[in-house]
């Protein structure tokens, strides 16, 4: 059974206006294994997405349509006791600063422990038990002198090392799917390659499933299995990274390409910004800024298209996409 | 801030709303006094110690002044007092705390010991102190509230500038080539606006319960102008004899208007805090 | 081509308890007419601080900044406002760096108010028109305030304030990284559009190789303070000879499937600034340390061509010793 299914998810944040529409209908699945990269701009819903799964929409926003069923099981339908047994145990979370997920006044050691502990495990026998399953993840993070990591606070470790200590947290509990939110934003490049690395290492070890979401291409192509490109809160092309990285077809997906500099190849600019999310047009809304734009764009919505063979998909007018 | 955001943060604070309603009103009945209040405030041809009823809708006290209009006119000088006082601060308090807050040389910490020592002192005793000290009258007053509320003009402004010039754009100002006058006054001081209006109401508010306790132990305001403090003094000892009205008529005013300012500078606050947020 | 900016022996010590961090150390390099100069490092690399000193915004402790052969670290306080003109800076954080009071055309003005004092209120709204216009701004932007504008217009404000008094030097301060992906092409290209028109030379600070890579003819490359690479960007990228640009460079994700580079490890913390070792700083991370390095601080020296110089022992067989990385 598919790990994680997201079908027709649509998430709205109401204001004293029109309300903001973060996320409009978007399907998404992630098999055990496999590392989905969700890929878009500030304001493309992919931050959305990925805490509508994780049951951490709050006012004023909401989830006003679809389903999200893992393992079979509509994480909607549950009561909040039940989605925080799932949350850690079985959903994880790897938040974009370290620093603020991490409790400033505990030791890692013992943070590590208070989630064994409540998530029922470790129990009365032990103690011991608790101390040798953190060490163990703590060594498996990479961090060369456990104990000295497990006694030590927040503040005392490096960027690095205190995401390598959230990546412990959320692995500890072995579990299904979890859930990374530009785990890598403010840590200098050296150190990036080093927790991603990491990071994909124990994803595979563990055979569960993990949606990468990350603004940066480099990051999807040299990590994720399959790719998923969203804008103004739709994915508008999704497929094997190896198929979309080789022959992007969703216009906006070949300008974000090209807006990375590389040497010897002229830089693309992009036109124009993201539309309000509180107006999109009826058509695509990427029309606006598309330079293979068609004359029913605007007006009539753009429907899915397959790549033969590649389980490859955008959404868009253009038969075969953007030339290019 | 323009007004027009001001409207706009006032529509979505509830507090905000009613205190700023709280204040008009009293700012309206000081203007109006003379058209809305049936007698003269300074009369006393009035029989004393008549209860409230239809001719005198606050009773009359001692002297025979109708209460009703003595109460209307009081914010005259209560809000006078206690505005001009504070207003006289925050200006004196700006001016010193800017540069104070901006320096990074060793005077900004001597200036800050010494306002810390003169916030020492209980205010009501400094008051009284200053008083005996200036002479009774109107203007001694406003000085004695500019004095005592200074320090808190400075402590809020420079807490504010320290944690501005650290700020990029300050930065950018500097690398503009602006001169630090320009600095001080055109980029950092608009941004503290919203505190120093949230910490001017809430002196303001003091200041009012100040005045009147001046008043009340006399040496504030002189009789016959009409004044809060003034008339619950005048009135506490017939609380006793059951003429109640005289003392608890100004007292509901002074409650109600330094509610309004409380509530203004709670709301003033919270906003800021949101807007910080973002 | 002729030396706009000469920088020596520029260092910067914050004093903190018990010592100084040692932020920026003896720092040398040159920017011609009308080039542009990246200046790569990671966090806490004195990049920042070295554009800070450069444009005095930080004090430095010692060193020169020649600019048009003037030392700027001598100019006294109104000099050296008037010198502002000519030398400015684009920040990082587009919205942090306008202040949140003014309009945009409040905020472009600023700078012809302090350095064009002849000029009148006409003059001075109709240059601020033409600025917008040559940043891609419309009229009406001057109106907004900067909570009103999208990131990439913020940092279009931005760069249309510093080349308000026609500046010839600009310090970028890793203009595009707060910025989108799609948005930072614009920005990148505005840059070089305005560098092309208007012969401006660049200090482009930047985290990003492939940015510093598509933009810049020389790139220099900073590890605790010290610049350990200098030398033309295709040379330095191509055949890197110190081992901390290879592993800078090998670290680089780019949006390539077929990336083949065996990554170099960095083992080892980034020692303090504050106690730096005797040698090389980088010697207790590097894969090919010898007993040499930790002894002295290795001099940055010419190693190959003309221009390209590396602050290491083994610079002459970096290219042997470690992995090739991967294509320019």
């Amino acid at each position: 059974m598919t790990l994680l299914e997201v079908k027709g998810l649509r998430v709205e944040f109401s204001g004293r206006e029109e309300p903001v529409r973060a996320v409009n209908g978007v399907d998404l699945e992630i098999e055990r294994g496999e590392i989905v990269g969700l890929v878009g701009e500030s304001g493309s819903g992919k931050t959305v997405t990925s805490l509508s799964i994780l049951g951490l929409i709050r006012q004023p926003g909401r989830i006003t349509a679809g389903s999200i069923l893992l393992d079979g099981t509509d994480l909607r339908t549950l009561g909040p006791e039940q989605l925080r047994a799932i949350r850690g145990a079985r959903v994880s979370y790897v938040p974009q600063s370290p620093r603020g997920a991490l409790n400033p006044l505990l030791r890692i050691g013992k943070q590590m422990e208070n989630i064994l502990v409540s998530h029922g495990e470790g129990g009365r026998q032990a103690t011991a038990e608790l101390r040798r399953r953190t060490v163990e993840m703590i060594e498996a993070v990479g961090i060369s002198d456990p104990q000295r990591a497990l006694r030590a606070y927040p503040h005392e470790l490096s960027g690095g090392m205190a995401q390598r200590a959230v990546i412990a947290n959320a692995m500890i509990l072995r579990p299904d799917l979890v859930i990374a939110d530009e785990p890598t934003t403010g840590l200098d490049v050296t150190v990036q390659a080093q927790i991603l690395d990491l990071f994909s290492e124990r994803v595979r070890e563990q055979g569960a499933g993990a949606l990468l979401v990350t603004h940066d291409l480099g990051i999807v192509a040299n990590y994720c299995t399959r790719i998923a490109v969203m804008y103004a809160g739709r994915i508008v092309e999704t497929g094997p990274a190896r198929a979309v990285f080789q022959r992007p077809r969703h216009p906006y997906t070949v300008g974000l390409l090209r807006s990375v500099p590389v040497l010897g190849q002229p830089l693309f600019s992009m036109p124009g910004q993201a539309p309000d999310l509180r107006a999109l047009p009826s058509g695509c809304a990427f029309a606006a800024r598309c330079a293979n734009v068609l004359p029913e764009c605007a007006a009539v919505p753009p429907p899915w298209r397959e790549v033969a063979r590649e389980a490859h998909r955008f959404l868009c007018h253009l038969e075969d996409g953007a030339p290019l | 801030m323009t007004a027009r955001q001001l409207l706009r943060t006032a529509r979505r604070n509830s507090e905000l709303t009613a205190g700023g309603a709280l204040i008009l009103a009293w700012v309206a009945v000081a203007l109006l006094a003379p058209v809305i209040a049936p007698h003269d405030p300074a009369s006393t041809s009035f029989a004393a110690l008549q209860a409230p009823g239809s001719s005198h809708l606050f009773g009359t006290d001692r002297l025979g002044h109708d209460v009703f209009s003595r109460v209307l006119y009081a914010p005259r000088a209560d809000l006078y007092l206690a505005v001009s006082g504070v207003l006289l601060a925050l200006l004196v308090g700006v001016l010193i705390a800017v540069p104070v807050g901006f320096t990074r040389r060793w005077w900004g910490d001597v200036v800050m010991r010494f306002f810390d020592g003169f916030q020492a002192f209980p205010v009501l005793i400094m008051a009284l102190a200053l008083v005996q000290a200036l002479g009774q009258g109107s203007g001694t007053i406003i000085a004695a509230l500019a004095i005592l509320n200074v320090p808190l003009f400075v402590r809020v402004v420079r807490g504010q500038v320290l944690s501005l010039r650290e700020r990029r754009f300050v930065e950018a100002a500097v690398a503009a080539g602006n001169p630090t006058r320009r600095i001080l006054f055109r980029h950092i001081l608009p941004n503290t606006t919203f505190p120093i209006l949230a910490q001017a109401t809430i002196s303001i508010a003091y200041a009012i319960i100040i005045v009147a306790a001046l008043s009340f132990l006399s040496v504030g305001i002189k009789p016959p102008t009409a004044e809060w403090g003034q008339m619950i003094s005048d009135g506490y000892q017939n609380l006793t004899t059951g003429q109640w009205w005289i003392a608890i008529f100004p007292g509901l005013a002074v409650v109600t208007v330094v509610l309004g300012f409380h509530l203004v500078g709670d709301g003033l606050q919270r906003t800021f805090a949101i807007q910080r947020r973002h | 081509m002729s030396v706009l900016l000469e920088v020596a022996g520029l260092t910067k010590r914050f004093p903190v308890r018990g010592g100084a961090v040692h932020a920026v150390s003896d720092v040398s390099f040159t920017i011609e007419e009308g080039e542009s100069l990246g200046l790569v490092g990671e966090s806490g690399s004195g990049k920042t601080t070295t554009g800070r000193c450069i444009l005095r915004l930080v004090e430095p402790t010692a060193g020169t900044v020649r600019f048009r052969g003037r030392d700027i670290t001598a100019l006294g306080r109104r000099d050296l406002r008037a010198a502002r003109a000519d030398m400015q800076v684009v920040f990082q954080e587009p919205y942090e760096s306008l202040n949140p009071r003014m309009t945009v055309h409040q905020i472009v003005e600023e700078h012809l108010l302090l350095h064009r004092p002849e000029l009148s209120k006409a003059d001075r709204a109709a240059q601020v028109a033409e600025l917008l216009d040559k940043v891609s701004l419309r009229s009406e932007h001057g109106r907004r305030r900067p909570h009103e504008l999208s990131g990439g217009q913020q940092q279009r404000v931005g760069i249309a304030r510093a080349i308000a008094t026609d500046p010839a030097f600009l310090v970028l301060d890793e203009p595009t990284s707060s910025l989108d992906v799609s948005v930072r092409a614009q920005i990148l290209e505005l840059l070089l559009g305005l560098q092309r028109d208007l012969g401006l030379s660049y200090l482009f600070i930047s985290h990003d190789l492939s940015t510093i890579q598509y933009s810049c003819t020389r790139v220099a490359v900073m590890y605790l303070g010290r610049i350990v690479e200098v030398g033309p960007t295709r040379e330095v990228f191509e055949e890197p000879r110190h081992p901390y640009t290879r592993a800078l460079l090998s670290a680089l994700l780019r949006p390539d499937v077929d990336q083949s580079v065996s990554r170099i490890q960095l083992e080892g913390e980034i020692p303090s600034a504050i106690t730096l070792p005797p040698g090389c700083a980088f010697a207790s991370r590097c894969p090919v340390a010898i007993g040499a390095c930790v002894e002295a601080v290795p001099e940055l020296r010419r190693v190959a061509g003309d221009a390209q110089r590396a602050a290491c022992l083994r610079a002459e067989e970096i290219p042997a010793l470690m992995a090739t990385p991967g294509p320019g």
